[in-house]
């Protein structure tokens, strides 16, 4: 029984359904077209473009405002783009950019932990030929060194990036716990004179005992960092410890950024194995395999799988005495809901070695991982002049306050730092002496164009060891083999 | 039902070339409908693979602004294939050792991407199927309120993946979640389950299962409502049981949409990247997009991803030539 | 459930079976579980029935739940999120779902990727409904090699597409500036629904090929002998007919445009005035070390609203398949 009664509305469903195709593909293509010319152009006119990341992009009108107080010529307009939400994913779009030859964005805010890369490869625009000598003078001068040589050529010294912010880490911690447990913070000046690592464990672990301990279920973690296996790792918590101790990826820190292949690779020493022993101790006891016997435990295995936000989470809501972190965590912490502020304070990072005593130059102290970004110009640019303005107007002490009471964001003059009205910059105003010590401390990563497959081979090395999966004699010595062979394979 | 004239309504534009594609052959009309598929498909997906072969042979160019150096052949295969490129976790790491079982593995199992991917492929199809399956079955009843039980099971497949691997991210979160506790308590997981690359393994697989499941079901489905319920009647009246009535009119007839199911689902899942990256990171669990990824945004060797494309490319298509005979073994698609 | 066949009369024989079981019931002294026990073995039919219940629950249950620890994750303030139960939030902050719009234009990212998934699913679904027409219904020369190309294109992880497109869609091209006033396709909606139209085609011709080949040629060929053309024929028998298929890849193919993410991101600056796809509006509650998870779980779950409503649309034409028996001849 053939059913040749096709349902009439069939007939008519098909028409119709070719009709609203007609009539969506021509709304697409008027909505399209309306929207390519609506969405401003890209690099012929229009307004400087910098890619920066959302949090400045919200505070994109009083920065701009503020550049054109700083004497920027009003008719050049400037526009701030939110770029991808992480540090690794904007490098990725920067690299993307610059392989398609696109003009747009004209600025690059680029992370100091992969600025030189882009700088070796000569894909950003050489500052020195294009800036003002009053501005190169105040950049040479007054600038902080560490954070100028992250932005530079390291053959020639020539900047190819303008500092804009550093960043680097302080210790935030629980002033109330550790004054009722019987210790006095204000009074010996802990806020600008560090501890050693063995003071530091020593008091954690006592006011841990005292609120409960590692069974007890008042606070789980004494003190909390990041241990898991990714990027900073490599660049920050281990580099900023193991410098402390006195010791160091590849030696004399005048090879942090170069010659690949012509500079010694020490991850074989004591300073560093006593890092990872120093670790494990923290988070399993002394009594643990490949533990430092000399420290107690003061966290947990948690650290293994803990970033920065991770981390923090304990911290601000109360579950933590002790915890490393970028000062972005201030605010938050200040804001928290199960302490006061005046309960909260910060110090600067406890030293293994006294500065200056460490195995090589550059080494011990109470080192601190340097952060922070830059502004590069892309060279694709159409509008080389106009971003060149641009940033002469950012290398101004006006903007450099602005930017630190309206974001947080330190100035990268030292100097501006400790002359500001504390008054006037909010949150991290009281803090400003611990900043000061954390800057002069600095270490930055040793980047080169080999960092990217180096820093992940640490990470993995040392998250292994972290683990007790391999011995830190074993597991630094597979490291030092794997940053053996990248370095020849990329030997200059 | 009245005669179509070209002179009615919607037609007239199209009048005079449809009337001159009428007249074709098979063979011509065959390749005029291809042509906007394959316009398509060749500047989008033919011309970028083409150029992505050719850069798999050159080698990786670290130090220069163009990403790519001299022509090496098949030197970046080579690498791979051997564990010598200098990542963290290799393509492959095995031997060949003396005794049983006959290989070596140079790192931990679930440290190369090659044998995490397959595991992973494999696990993920066999349990998406047989779960999907028992999903449709439930929705092609007949029965109050199966709208919304529909609505409800292809939900997971509407979550974008980042979000899915957020949630299960948070979930096994030390500080957050109460997965961990939960797992502990078990037995089955360890401390730090989104550090270990066992436990990780299967939070990924979970996720994912629970995510695809509807893609499966959702096919299964269609393939479900297609059958002639006439049939089952016919059945049922000659006095076949259920599983009966199952084994010989639904699995004959749903076989090819289910295998194009299946077929896809594998595919998918060999390339998966996204929902890894999202739970427990690329370094926990290697998968072989991983190892693209990682080389294309990390260390920059383009060379070497794309290498790595194409040994993923082939190991899929081993798989996809089982499924290939099966299809052509069922009645219907390709045969 | 009824006992008797409408069409025959007679009655359903497994039914009567069982009331007879029923009703032959031995006056046993069995405890309550083997008395249920039994009763499910005398009757199959209730035992088939409470399987399906079970299996309705249990499917229920495991795909809705973490839908649901989604939303009380939305609900909890960010600052409680540690404490959030299995269940419940800590705390209760429905405002979250107003905060999203205010932090952001959330709702132009939204439109964004319902439009281009829209342009992106409709031309899939017309060039795949050709294409699937043609493999699962014609024979010619270099079929086999062709449907093989088609499918090799999704052996690639999408990646493998990256440097070249990317060198494609974003080089500034001075030659097409007059038609495009940026000279390239960069930040264009172009640019996003051109690839993943390409990258989702060759599932959707597989389904459409496979639902399409099931139709008898008999109605294709009574459609032609009443006048139309063969594209008419297509677009007018098959198309409607296959509606459990279209309608499938239809709603796979939005989906899976709208969720896009990574091709997105390279061919957009990720403004909502630049057509950045929905997800890059809800990493957009990420900064570099803070994750407001509680705004990004509120955003996704109203992102999700609008698949759902299409889903809910959808499926009545999943399911509106040949029930009624239009196939038989």
């Amino acid at each position: 029984m053939v059913n040749a009664d096709i349902d009439p509305d069939d007939g008519h469903a098909g028409v119709s359904r070719r009709r609203f195709l007609e009539v969506t593909g021509a709304t697409g293509a008027a909505v399209g077209l309306a929207g390519c010319g609506g969405s401003g152009g890209d690099g012929g006119d229009g307004p400087i473009q910098i890619t920066m990341d959302g949090e400045w992009e919200g505070i994109s009108d009083s920065v701009i405002e503020s550049l054109y107080e700083a004497g920027l010529d009003e008719s050049i307009e400037v526009e701030i783009l939110p770029g991808d939400f992480e540090s690794g994913a904007r490098r990725s779009e920067f690299t993307s950019a610059l392989d398609a030859g696109r003009a747009s964005p004209d600025i690059f805010m680029m992370d100091s932990g992969w600025t030189i890369p882009f700088i070796a490869r000569d894909q950003l625009v050489n500052l020195s030929e294009e800036l003002s000598s009053d501005t190169l003078d105040y950049v040479d001068g007054n600038y902080l060194e560490s954070a100028v040589s992250t932005a530079s050529d390291p053959e020639t010294g020539d900047l190819y990036g303008l500092p804009l912010f550093p960043d680097y880490p302080v210790m935030h911690y629980r002033k109330d716990l550790v004054e009722e447990a019987g210790y006095d913070p204000e009074g010996d000046n802990w806020a600008t004179e560090p501890l050693s690592w063995r003071e530091f464990a020593e008091v954690a672990a006592d006011v841990w005992e005292q609120n409960g301990g590692p069974d007890g279920d008042e606070i789980d973690y004494g003190y909390t960092t990041q241990a898991d296996n990714y990027v900073g790792l490599a660049c920050c918590t281990f580099s900023e410890t193991i410098t402390s101790f006195g010791g160091a990826y590849f030696g004399d820190h005048e090879n942090l950024f170069g010659p690949i292949g012509d500079r010694p690779i020490t991850v074989t020493d004591e300073p560093v194995l006593n890092t990872i022993r120093m670790m494990r101790s923290f988070m399993e006891g002394p009594d643990a395999e490949y533990a430092h016997p000399d420290f107690p435990q003061i966290s947990n295995s948690d650290l293994r799988s803990f970033t920065e936000e991770p981390s923090r989470e304990p911290f601000t809501s109360g579950n933590a005495i002790f915890h490393r972190n970028w000062p972005y965590a201030i605010p938050l912490n200040l804001d928290s809901e199960e302490f006061d502020a005046e309960d909260y304070d910060v110090m600067p990072l406890p030293y293994g070695v006294e500065s200056g005593e460490g195995m090589y130059e550059g080494t011990g102290g109470p080192a601190a991982a340097l952060g922070g970004w830059h502004l590069s110009i892309n060279p694709n640019t159409q509008r080389l002049d106009e971003a060149v303005q641009v940033l002469e107007a950012f290398a101004n002490e006006d903007v450099m306050v602005n930017n630190f009471s309206e974001g947080g964001y330190l100035p990268p003059n030292p100097s501006v730092t400790e002359s500001v009205d504390p008054e006037e910059v909010g949150a991290l105003g009281d803090f400003l002496d611990t900043l000061a010590v954390s800057g002069q401390n600095t270490v930055p990563r040793p980047v080169t164009v080999a960092w990217p497959d180096q820093g992940s081979q640490v990470a993995s090395q040392v998250s292994d060891a972290y683990a007790g999966e391999k011995s830190p004699e074993q597991a630094m010595s597979d490291l030092e083999s794997s940053l053996e062979s990248l370095e020849e394979d990329l030997a200059e | 039902m009245a005669t179509d004239t070209p002179a009615d309504g919607s037609g007239s534009v199209f009048a005079r070339p449809l009337n001159w594609l009428e007249t074709q052959s098979e063979e011509v009309y065959a390749y005029v409908l291809l042509a906007p598929a394959f316009l398509l498909l060749g500047v989008v997906a033919f011309y970028p693979l083409i150029a992505t072969f050719r850069f798999s042979l050159l080698a990786n160019s670290l130090s220069g602004a163009e990403p790519f150096g001299e022509f090496i052949g098949l030197g970046n295969y080579v690498d791979l294939l051997t564990g010598e490129t200098p990542f963290t976790q290799q393509f492959i790491s095995v031997t060949l050792a003396d005794g049983f079982p006959f290989v070596e593995f140079g790192a931990p199992f679930l440290q190369q991407a090659l044998l995490v991917t397959l595991a992973f492929a494999i696990a993920s199809v066999v349990f998406e199927t047989v779960i999907g399956f028992g999903q449709a079955l439930v929705i092609d009843q007949d029965f109050y309120g199966r709208r919304w039980v529909r609505v409800a099971i292809i939900i997971p497949w509407a979550i974008p993946i980042v979000i899915q691997g957020m949630i299960f991210f948070l979930i096994f979160n030390p500080t957050i979640g109460w997965g961990t506790e939960f797992m502990q308590w078990l037995g089955v997981f360890g401390d730090n389950p989104l550090s270990s690359s066992t436990d990780s393994f299967f939070i990924v697989l979970v996720a994912d299962i629970w995510k695809t499941t509807a893609f499966m079901a959702l096919l299964i489905l269609a393939g479900l409502q297609s059958i002639d319920r006439g049939l089952y009647d016919v059945a049922r009246v000659s006095g076949a049981s259920p599983w009966q009535r199952f084994k010989y009119i639904t699995l004959p007839l749903v076989a090819p949409a289910l295998l194009v199911a299946m077929l896809f689902r594998t595919l998918d899942a060999m390339r998966i990247y996204g929902l890894i990256d999202a739970t427990a990171g690329c370094e926990t669990v290697p998968s072989l997009t991983c190892l693209v990824i990682t080389a294309l945004q990390e260390s920059r060797r383009w060379a070497t991803a794309s290498a790595v494309a194409f040994l993923t490319a082939i190991v899929i298509s081993a798989f996809v030539v089982a499924y290939l005979v099966a299809l052509r073994r069922s009645s219907g698609g390709v045969a | 459930m009824s006992a008797t066949d409408p069409a025959t009369g007679d009655d359903d024989p497994t039914v009567e079976m069982a009331n007879q079981a029923d009703r032959e019931e031995p006056d046993l002294d069995r405890g309550p579980i083997e008395a249920w026990a039994a009763k499910m073995i005398s009757n199959p039919q209730r035992a088939y029935r409470m399987t399906f219940y079970v299996a309705t629950f249990f499917f229920l249950v495991t795909t809705l739940f973490p839908f649901y620890w989604l939303l009380v994750v939305a609900l909890t303030p960010r600052n409680n999120l540690s404490e959030v139960g299995v269940l419940l939030p800590a705390g209760f902050n429905p405002g979250a779902f107003i905060e999203i719009f205010i932090t952001l234009p959330f709702h132009r990212y939204v439109f964004n990727s319902f439009l281009i998934a829209t342009i992106a699913t409709v031309a899939v679904l017309l060039v795949g409904s050709l294409a699937g027409y043609v493999f699962g219904r014609l024979r010619f020369r270099g079929r086999r090699p062709m449907l093989l190309l088609v499918l090799v294109t999704s052996f690639f992880p999408p990646a493998a597409f990256f440097i070249p497109l990317n060198r494609l869609f974003n080089t500034n091209v001075d030659v097409l500036r007059p038609l495009i006033s940026a000279g390239s396709l960069y930040n264009t909606p172009y640019a996003v629904f051109i690839p993943l139209s390409a990258i989702f085609l060759p599932l959707s011709i597989f389904i459409l090929m496979t639902f399409y080949s099931q139709i008898p040629d008999g109605l294709e060929d009574a459609a032609r002998v009443e006048g139309t053309t063969r594209l008419g024929a297509l677009f007018r028998v098959i198309v409607p007919l296959s509606a459990p298929g279209v309608a499938t890849a239809g709603v796979l193919t939005f989906i899976s445009v709208y969720n896009e993410y990574f091709f997105s991101s390279l061919m957009t600056d990720g403004r909502p005035g630049s057509w950045a796809p929905m997800l890059e509006g809800i990493l957009r509650f990420q900064g570099e070390f803070e994750v407001l998870y509680n705004l990004m779980a509120a955003a996704s779950i109203v992102a999700v609203l609008p698949v759902a409503i299409l889903v809910v649309v959808a499926q009545e034409k999943i399911v509106s398949g040949l029930t009624s028996g239009a196939v038989k001849e």
